[in-house]
């Protein structure tokens, strides 16, 4: 279809103020947080489900493919719009529409971000537990559409853990609901397959959140080692105690000392580790769990061990886990975060085998990890400038994916699989497996519109 | 326009660092009620790399995009893990984008005002003659300054403050300090009590302070709209008179010709001389010598608290707030400071502002020019105001002052913390 | 269609002559709805259901799978019934990661088996799963009925436990996904789709899970009320606060009286974890119970307490009900709900027991039958149920029922919106209609 007829219908559809179709803002929207870039034909910013509905019948009835997008945030290319089409922002969805915590449950539209939501809810007493790193600019809806993770997923679980219900715009625009503010609905789990479908099978138009009263206690520690390999063990010691924490974080000193640089919340730069342990739920026995914790991290050459006193210092610890990423941009242009997941018990194995692989393509790597549920994020620090640079990137990025793969693991625990780990699909899924994710695809979208390009290989590979 | 490099050297490269991680997008409070990419810092961040790589052209919307969407308020440098400079490659848009398409002529008649003192205080003269004849409240609600509401600006002073206050104001007692005070034009044309408590509260303190009588215009307004032209002259005049080893600080009230002469100037001289003009090493120095001597008034009070004679509390207890100026807090990294100064006086009940670090939207003329956008930035400022329960709400910037003052409700006072330390001084 | 002989050649060639029952009257006993099946095949090893199912598909033949049959008297009326695939064989626990706190075990061993084995190992740990028939339910039939118990309230359930799932496809692709792995965003949640799909999307062999360490300590409180508002009120108190109880039952007399207890409505908590947590919990519970105006509270230890919750889990079996109701509402209606059926049962003169799970929303129904002549009303009385449900977001399944009355009521409850989608999802999935047609919601 013509460009020009396109933004015209589009406009008749949404109103001017928001279809977007310069030269500036194509380059705008081109753009996530991952390496890749493309052009979308078309940008539009509904302001209802209603909205959204005819523009994806519109695209329906022209064969134009749609990206639903939030705050643009994707680490692995899954806000991209590689094939064009049309991109639907849905930033300007933000409201939260119902406070139900009678039943807790609370609506909101897509594009609320999460922080906002959780502060929103702080101050009724209420959490809702998914906390991903990028939560103060992460919008729910990208947040359900990747699956995303964060620190808590440990004790309470991921993204799809957490959202019950959807309100869902479907490949020829129908607008379905799947799940609600009720549980056990009869059925499969759509919403199951839903989450972390990447923006390949429907456009979520509201979400239904669980939500549950703040914990009574919290306790959070920065531990402090001179090797990763006692961080590992001490994690798989915890949890081999019985002691299941609400956070296991681990860095590394690459990434200590960006962290340092960026934010001054005191970390120690000559530490080859830190863990941020945090206890949370009812006061009985919590100091008896800290010390036991204590203890292990002692039996663990622990070199310093320091509690937060107050919601201050805590914040503070916090805030130097969660800006990491950001930070390393300091050392290097550029990054490219890894996002394997193994077994818990194999991540010092799996470290180790990073830290060769950087040594063999002579890329320096910072490491974050969940290291509560074996989820590391080796960033391979480079600048795309250098073209050379950039293959050797790929190339140790595909290395340590298989890695992953040969401890036992996986190689996307919450980034996602976009466009950028599709060539790693092969690695853990069978050609079957993917014949049968593709008919899932298939009953959802048979003229896949919705985010072309993403998630499941065109040809089928086998393992 | 032939081709030119949009960055000098150093700002290019910073672009590069940007990794679109986006964690900008959660402090910029023009996206907040805006929510589109050009208004994030990240979008503008790669629409400048477009520009320097020349892969954009700096069209009509990609202007509109740099002043409308923008209020240099910095929330984005202070928090970029990376440590982009958004502010020098967002000002330097603009200068290339009012070299190409010229300035607004009200804008451009308005500098050339700031930049010679001589005209200003005619002009001033003027206006305060103006409103005086002509003015009153039924006319001044027919006038429309975009955001701000005319009738609620403050009246020019009767006369300009540097008329009312000798060059040299020697202390009581010991003189145990020295200073230069740069007052500004807000200061000097609108807000002349803040000047004179400056003067009073220092002067108590045992600290002489020099007010130069032909000090100009800070510049940072004008280098904001893109005219870096005329705010050399400002910047060249200013570090004439100031760059001086023999005091032990310039002072400032206003947050933004803070952050004019303790970051800007040495920043836009380097890059300006990258660009192939002409700055003297020397004229760098001396900018470098600036920056080494600014404080921000309560900084220099905090400092020097030990100097403060005992203050007796009045039996009265005030509840007070304080606004962290973007220019302060996010610019300078000053907070504490105003907070401590505040906190010393007897008689307050300081209350901590939610979001007190939020801008409150005025960014100079972008709440004149980009009102809608404005406003809403500046409500969500008041209702925080509101739910504190202040009397008064304290700020370290006129620029603030006049932005809040006009829209919160006209009970709760707007003051300088150092206006409370005056009144406290007084008993 | 393939005659009888083919059929039994074919089948006597993938799983052996003695792994198949042809003998008429061992077939009734493995009737559904009064449907007897052809055969019922036996398959050893996964390799086997593989086949198996290839060849149904090709044979256009129908297959319900099968593990103890503790749930075949759910779902709909088989449009079609040819051959019902048992698991049983198929039973082995092929990994038990005690570090890393996981299990994969295959599809036909008992749950109670499981945890048996997981208790007597290392520190101890358990699967939090307490669906009913614990002791004969297989691995393979609660996850595919997505089946839970009390504890649902702290544990959750199966969709937020497994890591990972191997099953086989309709047309007799093997296929495995999730893995051991507690985050996994690899590809689509396959896991999460199979979990209650009611063996319509494929035949799970064996799934993966989290295992939690067995809890230092437990106890139960249980508070009488004459009161259903009173009840209701400490259920919601406690729903709200810190307190972390496993379980939060709210029943009527009836099924309080069949538990042992005399109360006219009966609130039953399960704490566990450390001591000094239980005991806080236990006390503080039973001051808001009085506090809300308990007629009576009791505290069970040692042994009573485990006790006490197997019969609330496997209420079915002792109550000799034949008809089982689950009612799904948003979570602060539980209470009003129960009374309402408590009162619309009573009116229809027909037994009704009630159980609810107060911090779920989840309530069930046990009827008593009383014959066939009861039919009609019944089938009224649970129209009635539905509609009430449905004032309140929430919809009605019949889990258990004679087929007499199937055919009189929507086992399935109201249809929602996103039907359209399973339709579609079990036609590309499974477009020769091999497992379980007609049986699962919307009857695909």
């Amino acid at each position: 279809m013509e460009k020009d007829s396109m933004v015209g219908e589009l406009v008749r559809l949404v109103g001017r103020e928001n279809v977007l179709s310069s030269d500036m803002h194509f380059k705008l929207y081109e753009y996530d947080a991952s390496l890749i870039r493309s052009k979308p034909d078309c940008i539009v910013l509904p302001t209802s489900t209603e909205q959204v509905s005819k523009v994806v019948k519109f695209a329906h009835d022209h064969k134009i493919p749609v990206i639903a997008r939030g705050a643009g945030t994707n680490l692995s290319g899954g806000s991209v719009t590689v094939r064009g089409g049309i991109a639907i922002v849905l930033t300007k969805m933000n409201q939260i529409l119902d406070m139900d915590i009678e039943n807790l449950r609370v609506v909101v539209e897509p594009g609320v971000i999460t922080l906002d939501l959780k502060n929103v809810l702080a101050k009724h007493g209420y959490l809702y537990q998914p906390d991903p790193a990028s939560e103060k600019v992460t919008t729910i809806g990208g947040n359900f559409a990747e699956n995303s993770g964060g620190p808590h997923c440990l004790k309470y679980g991921v993204t799809s853990n957490h959202v019950l219900g959807v309100e869902l715009v479907l490949y020829d625009g129908q607008v379905v609901q799947v799940g609600g503010r009720a549980l056990d609905n009869p059925g499969y789990d759509l919403m199951g397959v839903l989450g972390g479908s990447e923006g390949t099978l429907g456009i979520v138009t509201q979400a239904v959140l669980r939500i549950m009263p703040k914990a009574e206690a919290v306790k959070t520690m920065l531990c402090i080692y001179n090797s990763i390999e006692d961080g590992g063990n001490t994690v798989t010691a915890i949890i081999g105690e019985g002691i299941i924490p609400a956070t296991l974080e681990m860095m590394d000193n690459l990434t200590i000392k960006a962290v340092e640089e960026a934010y001054h919340v005191g970390f120690p730069t000559d530490a080859a580790a830190i863990l941020i342990i945090e206890l949370d739920g009812l006061k009985d026995g919590m100091e008896r769990l800290t010390e036991r914790i204590l203890d292990i991290c002692r039996q663990n050459n622990v070199r310093e061990i320091r509690v937060a006193k107050d919601q201050a210092e805590r914040d503070k610890i916090w805030a130097g886990r969660k800006g990491a990423f950001g930070a390393v941009g300091r050392l290097r242009p550029n990054y490219l975060v890894n996002d394997g997941t193994v077994p818990r018990t194999r991540l010092p194995e799996t470290l180790a085998k990073v830290v060769e692989i950087g040594k063999k393509y002579n890329l320096p790597i910072a490491n974050v990890f969940h290291a509560g549920d074996g989820n590391l994020h080796p960033l391979i620090l480079f600048d795309e400038r250098d073209k050379d640079e950039l293959k050797r990137v790929h190339a140790a990025a595909m290395e340590i994916m298989k890695t992953c793969v040969e401890m036992g693991g996986t190689i996307s625990g919450e980034h996602g699989i976009g466009v950028e780990k599709i060539e790693g699909m092969s690695l853990i899924f069978s050609a079957s497996d993917i014949a049968a994710m593709k008919k899932v695809k298939a009953a959802f979208d048979p003229l896949n519109l919705f985010n072309p390009g993403k998630l499941l290989p065109e040809t089928e590979r086998a393992a | 326009m032939g081709k030119q490099e949009v960055f000098g050297e150093n700002i290019r490269e910073n672009i590069y660092h940007c990794i679109k991680c986006g964690l900008c997008i959660a402090h910029c409070p023009v996206y907040k009620e805006v929510l589109l990419e050009e208004a994030t810092p990240r979008g503008k961040v790669q629409l400048s790399r477009h520009l320097s790589e020349g892969t954009l052209e700096l069209s009509e919307d990609v202007k509109e995009a740099f002043f409308s969407t923008c209020l240099l308020c910095g929330s984005c440098v202070a928090n970029c893990p990376s440590g982009v400079h958004g502010d020098h490659l967002f000002s330097g848009v603009r200068w290339r984008a009012a070299q190409r398409y010229g300035i607004d002529w009200k804008k451009k008649m308005m500098f050339q005002l700031l930049a010679s003192r001589w005209k200003m205080s005619r002009s001033a003269w003027f206006g305060k003659w103006a409103r005086k004849m002509f003015g009153g409240p039924w006319i001044e609600s027919k006038l429309n300054a975009g955001a701000l509401d005319v009738e609620r600006i403050p009246p020019f002073n009767e006369k300009p403050f540097s008329e009312t206050v000798a060059e040299v104001v020697k202390p009581e007692g010991e003189t145990r300090g020295r200073v230069l005070y740069f007052h500004g034009c807000a200061t000097n044309y609108l807000y002349g009590d803040i000047g004179q408590a400056v003067v009073d509260v220092l002067k108590k303190m045992g600290v002489e302070v020099i007010v130069p009588k032909d000090q100009s215009c800070c510049g940072l307004p004008i280098f904001m709209s893109g005219d870096r032209e005329t705010s050399l002259r400002c910047i060249r005049d200013t570090l004439k008179i100031f760059a001086r080893e023999d005091v032990d600080a310039v002072v400032v009230d206003c947050a933004t010709c803070g952050a004019a002469l303790k970051n800007e100037y040495a920043h836009l001289l380097r890059d300006l001389s990258q660009l192939g003009e002409e700055v003297t090493d020397e004229e760098i120095r001396a900018a470098d010598l600036l920056a080494g001597k600014l404080k921000d008034v309560t900084v220099f009070i905090d400092e020097h608290k030990a100097w403060l004679p005992a203050m007796k509390a009045d039996g009265n207890m005030l509840r007070v707030t304080y606004h962290d100026p973007c220019h302060l807090v996010k610019g300078q990294k000053i907070s504490a400071q105003p907070r401590s100064v505040l906190k010393a006086i007897p008689g307050v009940e300081y209350v901590e502002l939610p979001g007190a670090s939020d801008c409150c939207g005025g960014g100079g003329s972008f709440q004149v020019e980009h009102a809608e956008t404005s406003r809403k930035i500046t409500k969500r400022k008041v209702d925080n105001i509101r739910e504190t329960g202040a009397e008064v709400l304290t700020t370290c910037c006129p620029g603030c002052n006049l932005t809040i003052s006009n829209h919160l409700d006209p009970a709760i006072r707007v003051l300088h913390p150092v206006q409370l330390l005056q009144q406290a001084l007084k008993h | 269609m393939s005659n009888s002989n083919q059929l039994v050649s074919a089948l006597n060639g993938i799983v052996g002559e003695p792994n198949v029952i042809r003998d008429p009257d061992q077939l009734k006993a493995y009737a559904v709805d009064g449907l007897a099946p052809k055969a019922v095949v036996n398959p050893g090893s996964v390799e086997e259901v593989s086949r198996l199912l290839a060849y149904a598909n090709s044979e256009k033949l129908a297959v319900v799978p099968r593990g103890n049959g503790t749930k075949m008297a759910a779902g709909g009326i088989p449009r079609k019934l040819d051959l019902v695939l048992s698991m049983l064989r198929i039973n082995r626990i092929t990994e038990h990661d005690i570090p890393n706190l996981s299990l994969s075990v295959e599809a036909g061993i008992t749950l109670s088996e499981v945890q048996k084995k997981l208790a007597g190992t290392g520190r101890g740990s358990f699967l939090p799963l307490d669906p009913p028939y614990s002791e004969q339910a297989t691995i393979g039939g609660i996850i595919a009925t997505n089946s839970s118990g009390p504890r649902r309230y702290l544990y959750s359930t199966a969709r937020d436990l497994l890591l990972g799932l191997k099953a086989v496809s309709p047309n007799g692709d093997v296929v495995a996904f999730g893995g051991k792995t507690v985050k996994n965003v690899s590809g689509y949640d396959m896991t999460k789709l199979m979990i209650g799909s009611w063996g319509a999307l494929g035949v799970i062999t064996e799934i993966t899970t989290k295992l939690l360490p067995l809890p230092e300590a437990s106890a139960t409180l249980l508070a009488s009320f004459g009161d259903l508002a009173k009840a209701g009120s400490l259920t919601r108190k406690i729903l709200h606060s810190v307190l972390l109880p496993s379980a939060m039952e709210l029943m009527d007399g009836k099924a309080a009286g069949q538990l042992g207890e005399k109360a006219k409505y009966l609130v039953a908590f399960s704490l566990e974890g450390v001591g000094e947590a239980v005991d806080r919990q236990v006390a503080e519970i039973e001051e808001a119970a009085k506090s809300e105006g308990a007629l009576d509270t009791r505290v069970l230890k040692r042994g009573d307490d485990r006790t006490f919750w197997i019969r609330v889990r496997d209420f079915a079996l002792s109550s000799a009900a034949p008809i089982i109701l689950r009612t799904n509402v948003v979570i602060s209606k539980l209470p009003e709900i129960l009374g309402r059926y408590e009162t619309m049962a009573r009116d229809a003169g027909i037994g009704c027991a009630l159980i609810g799970r107060a911090g779920n929303g989840i309530l069930t129904s046990y009827i008593r039958d009383s014959g066939a002549a009861q039919t009609g009303p019944v089938a009224d009385l649970i129209g009635k149920f539905a509609d009430e449900a449905a004032k309140h977001e929430g919809n009605l399944i019949v889990e258990s029922s004679p087929h007499e009355l199937k055919e009189r009521v929507s086992v399935w409850g109201r249809p929602r919106s996103d039907y359209v989608v399973m339709r579609r999802l079990k036609e590309t999935v499974d477009p020769g209609g091999v497992l379980n047609p007609g049986r699962f919601v919307g009857g695909v």
